[in-house]
């Protein structure tokens, strides 16, 4: 039999085996299906909700991402609704904390099955510090004081004491966004939406004046906007995806000039400038599909294509006479991912699944030679910009298969393999293999046991690629060889129709078996757990916890010798929390309780001889009880109080005043803290009708 | 007579995959639901609300499942009605008391094989779950309905604010993740697990949304997207090799608190080679050392760690 023909048998039996899996029962006839006794949502629904929040001794850390970081009332004031009409024609809006800076709002027009047109708004606050102080005015482009006292050493700063403002630090981002989506027939949509994003405020960032350095609250003025569109397609068993977007960024501040606070150690440096982040634009294209096949199996890939471009004007190489600026950047990254997946059940209580992706990343810039001045003072070495490249190829892939109702046996596991340029080590592969069984002791018990091993091996080490001055026993720990073994297990219990019990551990072990300085091991424990009680419909109660420990050893060295220093840090994290509703009649009661505990410890030194740091410790507590009652079928009102407290011990942050560092002018960011009380009442009223139902 | 090629041995061996999936599906027809037995319903979802008429249910009527306009759903003309999902149910219908004869039922008790339930999903829903058949929640055999509530108004899983509660009733090492102290805004509710990850399936590592890591995070964190001038390569590369994403006990979601992350990576000879021990803290009676070790650590002067524009950025001091 020759290849041609048996490539047509093949084509034949997969068309048939496709056609065998294809055909169905024919559908029957629904003319008649009116479903006179369906309540179709139709007419004008909608509830809006006014009241106060008010948060006492609130801070930045305490109002992060929700606004409330002021003790001050805040109005809370939500909204949502919508309306349809019989053809289908609908309007939807949902507005939330409209009286917070983390406000939110979604309105919506359109027609089922037609289209649907929206309009978005979100803001985020991000506030981290409100106690800050600097001696810096303008954050724009900060300035010190007229007549500033310029020293060695922070202690020499007579003027400092008495210059400090408080400076806040902390952004806002702020989201605006138009959606479309139209319904073309045939199975085809047609989607596109613009973005348009804002993130300002204030940054910390370290200015450094070779062995000195300044932190200053510098502003922050970013600007991206995104376009994306596209075409779906969604037929029987087969679905395909095309998608074009544009994401451009822009930067307000290219540079921002920064005086020195300190006696320059170059005459001419009173002055830094740094190079902040540059506008950039980021084209893609972005193809899936996917398709069902026979024997119940499922295939899909997705192959993508992005381009980032950046040529900002670049600065001079220094603030010093005479420095000019050493030429053009013409940035641009090819990013590249070809991937398929493939999932299948061929056999009754047998899975399969695999995927295939391949990513590169091709950096075309032009590399640049450029003579450095380091911090604007000192001359440095002439070095060319390196550019990054990598290939990746990842395979993975696993199977289950159930042997008995109560046992199924799996086995896995993946292996990535990168090729790098200008970095150390030209290739690392990574492995990873797993077994997992599947325990069903008794209908209401499952328990999941999943153990295997991972390695990684770097090879084409290049020792002249690593930094100038580098120790070439330096192991950079995403590059070197390294042994893992891990274990998981986890555990799910309805012992009644009532109450669930789950639990889930996982431990891992790392071995960076062939590393003299740098990472040399890591281990990881952790532990959780989730209890749950619903008596009846209303009332129900819940407890979780969890347990977490991570250890890491490290080795250093000064000169290319055996280790001379070690670090060992132990991080440990806990947390705990309860809670419960009650909804009867017209009351509706919920308690809630949260406790994290996390602590550090590292222990540094000349090995033989190590400290201990002061252990790093946060604690987080949180108590809510809330009570709504329904006043009428339409107004209800709410009371909420929430106690919430946090203390933080830090080293790095704690009694670190802008001159207790000789050479670190810093901003004194001291270490979170918060004890705040919370009461918020709210009344709700509910406008128009609900569709008719038996309860 | 010439050796078989590599084109031959597949040609040869493509027939016996092709007949052995014939078979397979076969057999997998012949042990599927007796379809010559199964019927719809003479009235459709009118026969089905006689009974099944209770408030919970009727949620549905305000979710896009719910919509007679729209042609593509169950309820729109044409249509399947409860039937579309629940499949025939003209003999559960007319079999009276406890010895109905079951339809499909969602949900991890239902009864129903997960993988019947989640088929009658995705018969309609490929567009969003292209990638679900080779995804970990398929694979670990997690049905729709463990994450999605088809009959209320409002499916948690879809709201940002209720959705990670969803997900953490699962995956419990996130739960209190959620309030460590540094954190993405979920507990917050600004921000879901879908924000990053693709709950059916993707091809990227870990189901992210896009294609890596360092695409991903730079889809938000746009300043870092570059190319820069001079590059910090492990930031090319991806940023969990610096940072937890799902929350961290060190500032900036850092896996460990410079200057002991840095020294992971860099020894070379200077300070980044020194030993910073305890007595190197302000007061401590060592050599001087606080300001690689307090306030920012490596970054009071590394400030441009990923990535700078500057000529002289080499150090990304500037």
């Amino acid at each position: 039999m020759s290849s041609r023909t048996l490539l047509g048998i093949t084509i034949a039996a997969l068309l048939a085996a496709a056609a065998a899996q294809a055909d169905e029962a024919a559908p029957p006839d629904t003319s008649n299906w009116k479903c006179e006794s369906c309540p179709f949502a139709k007419g004008y629904v909608a509830e809006a909700t006014l009241g106060v929040i008010d948060p006492r001794q609130a801070n930045a850390t305490y109002g992060r991402y929700t606004g409330l970081d002021r003790s001050h009332l805040d109005a809370d004031v939500d909204a949502r609704g919508n309306w349809r009409d019989d053809s289908g024609r609908y309007a939807e809006y949902r507005l939330d904390d409209l009286g917070l800076d983390s406000r939110t709002g979604r309105v919506t027009y359109g027609q089922d099955g037609k289209f649907a047109v929206s309009l978005s708004y979100s803001g985020l606050p991000h506030r981290v510090y409100d106690t800050t102080v600097t001696p810096y005015t303008s954050a724009g482009s900060p300035t010190l004081p007229t007549g500033w006292v310029a020293a060695g050493a922070t202690a020499g700063m007579t003027d400092l004491a008495a210059s400090l403002a408080r400076v806040d630090v902390g952004t806002i981002r702020k989201t605006a966004g138009l959606d479309v989506r139209g319904v073309l027939g045939a199975g085809f949509t047609v989607f596109g939406s613009v973005t348009h994003e804002t993130k300002r405020g204030n940054d910390i960032v370290g200015m450094p004046f070779l062995v000195q350095s300044a932190q200053v609250a510098a502003a922050l003025d970013y600007q991206t906007d995104t376009v994306e569109a596209g075409l779906a397609w969604t037929g029987h068993g087969a679905s395909a995806r095309l998608a074009f977007s544009d994401s451009k960024f822009k930067d307000a501040w290219a540079a921002m000039g920064i005086q020195n606070p300190f006696l320059p150690l170059v005459p001419s440096a009173t002055r830094g400038v740094l190079a902040l982040p540059p506008d950039n634009d980021a084209r893609g294209v972005n193809l899936i599909a996917s398709s069902a096949l026979p024997a119940n199996s499922s295939a899909s890939l997705s192959l993508s294509y992005t381009e980032l471009r950046q040529d900002a004007a670049l600065l001079p190489s220094s603030t010093l006479p005479g420095a000019t600026v050493p030429g053009a950047f013409d940035g641009k990254v090819n990013l590249a991912h070809y991937a398929a997946t493939l999932g299948s059940r061929p056999l009754n209580g047998l899975s399969l699944h695999g995927r295939i992706a391949y990513d590169q990343r091709t950096d075309d810039s032009t590399p640049l030679t450029i003579a450095q001045v380091i911090t604007d003072e000192a001359p440095g070495a002439t070095l060319t910009t390196p550019r990054y490249n990598y290939d990746r190829l990842r395979l993975d892939g696993g199977a289950d298969y159930r042997l008995r109702k109560w046992l199924s046996v799996g086995i896995g596991g993946d292996r990535l393999n990168t090729d790098r340029t200008m970095q150390v080590a030209k290739r690392t592969e990574d492995g990873r293999s797993w077994v997992r069984l599947r325990l069903a002791p008794l209908e209401s018990l499952s328990i999941t046991l999943k153990g295997g091993a991972a390695h990684r091996d770097a090879s084409g080490i290049d020792l002249s690629l690593l930094p100038p001055n580098e120790n070439p026993l330096m192991s950079i720990f995403y590059l070197s060889n390294r042994d893992r073994d891990f274990f998981e297990a986890d555990a799910a219990w309805t012992p009644t129709e009532t109450v669930s019990v789950g639990l889930k551990s996982f431990l891992a072990n790392d071995d960076y078996r062939r590393s003299t300085l740098g990472l040399l091991s890591g281990h990881e424990r952790r532990i959780d757990g989730t209890l749950g009680w619903t008596p009846s419909d209303h009332l129900s109660f819940y407890a979780d916890g969890g347990y977490q420990k991570r250890d890491t050893l490290q080795d250093g060295a000064f000169s290319a010798a055996a280790a001379i220093w070690q670090a060992l840090i132990r991080d440990q994290y806990s947390n705990l929390g309860v809670g419960g509703r009650y909804a009867v009649k017209r009351w509706d009661f919920a308690v809630d309780y949260s406790h994290a505990l996390s602590t550090g410890n590292s222990t540094v030194g000349t090995i033989g001889t190590l400290g201990s740091f002061p252990e790093l410790r946060t604690r987080y507590d949180s108590a809510t009880f809330s009570v709504g009652y329904a006043l009428s079928t339409a107004l209800s009102v709410r009371l909420r109080y929430a106690y919430q407290n946090y203390a933080s011990d830090d080293w790095a942050l704690d009694n670190i005043g802008p001159a207790t560092v000789p050479n670190l002018l810093s901003l004194a960011a001291p270490a979170s803290a918060y004890n705040v009380n919370l009461l918020a009442l709210s009344f709700t009223y509910r406008f128009g009708e609900r569709p008719a139902a038996k309860d | 007579m010439r050796n078989p090629t590599i084109a031959d041995r597949w040609a040869h061996a493509m027939p016996t995959l092709a007949l052995t999936l014939l078979a397979w599906t076969a057999v997998q027809a012949a042990e599927g639901p007796d379809a010559a037995q199964a019927a719809y319903s003479r009235k459709g979802a009118d026969t089905c609300l006689g009974c099944h008429d209770d408030a919970a249910l009727m949620g549905i009527f305000r979710t896009p499942h719910g919509r007679p306009g729209d042609a593509r759903g169950p309820f729109g003309h044409g249509q399947l009605q409860c039937e579309a999902c629940h499949g025939p149910g003209d003999l559960h219908a007319r079999t009276k008391g406890d010895k109905k004869p079951p339809v499909i039922r969602f949900g991890r008790k239902a009864g129903t094989p997960v993988a019947v339930q989640n088929q009658q999903c995705l018969a309609c829903h490929r567009d969003t779950t292209a990638h679900w058949a080779g995804n970990a929640h398929a694979a670990n055999d997690v049905s729709c309905a463990d994450c999605h509530r088809s009959h209320t108004a409002e499916d948690p899983v879809r709201q940002v604010a209720s959705q990670p509660a969803v997900c953490v009733s699962c995956h419990l090492e996130q739960r209190g993740n959620l309030l460590k102290p540094s954190h993405h805004p979920l507990a917050e509710g600004r921000m879901g697990c879908t924000s990053c990850h693709a709950a059916h399936g993707s091809t990227a590592q870990a189901a992210l949304n896009k294609e890596t890591t360092t695409a991903l995070c730079t889809s938000c964190h746009t300043e870092y997207r570059g190319p820069f001038l001079w590059e910090h390569a492990p930031v090319t590369e991806d940023c969990a090799i610096c940072h937890e994403p799902h929350g961290s006990t060190q500032p900036a979601l850092l896996k460990t608190r410079p200057p002991f992350l840095c020294q992971q990576c860099h020894e070379a000879s200077g300070h980044p080679a020194a030993t910073y021990s305890p007595d190197r803290l302000p007061g401590g009676g060592g050599p001087p050392g606080g300001a690689y070790l307090v306030a920012g650590g490596c970054v009071n002067c590394h400030s441009q760690v990923h990535g700078s524009n500057h000529p002289s950025g080499s150090k990304l001091m500037r």
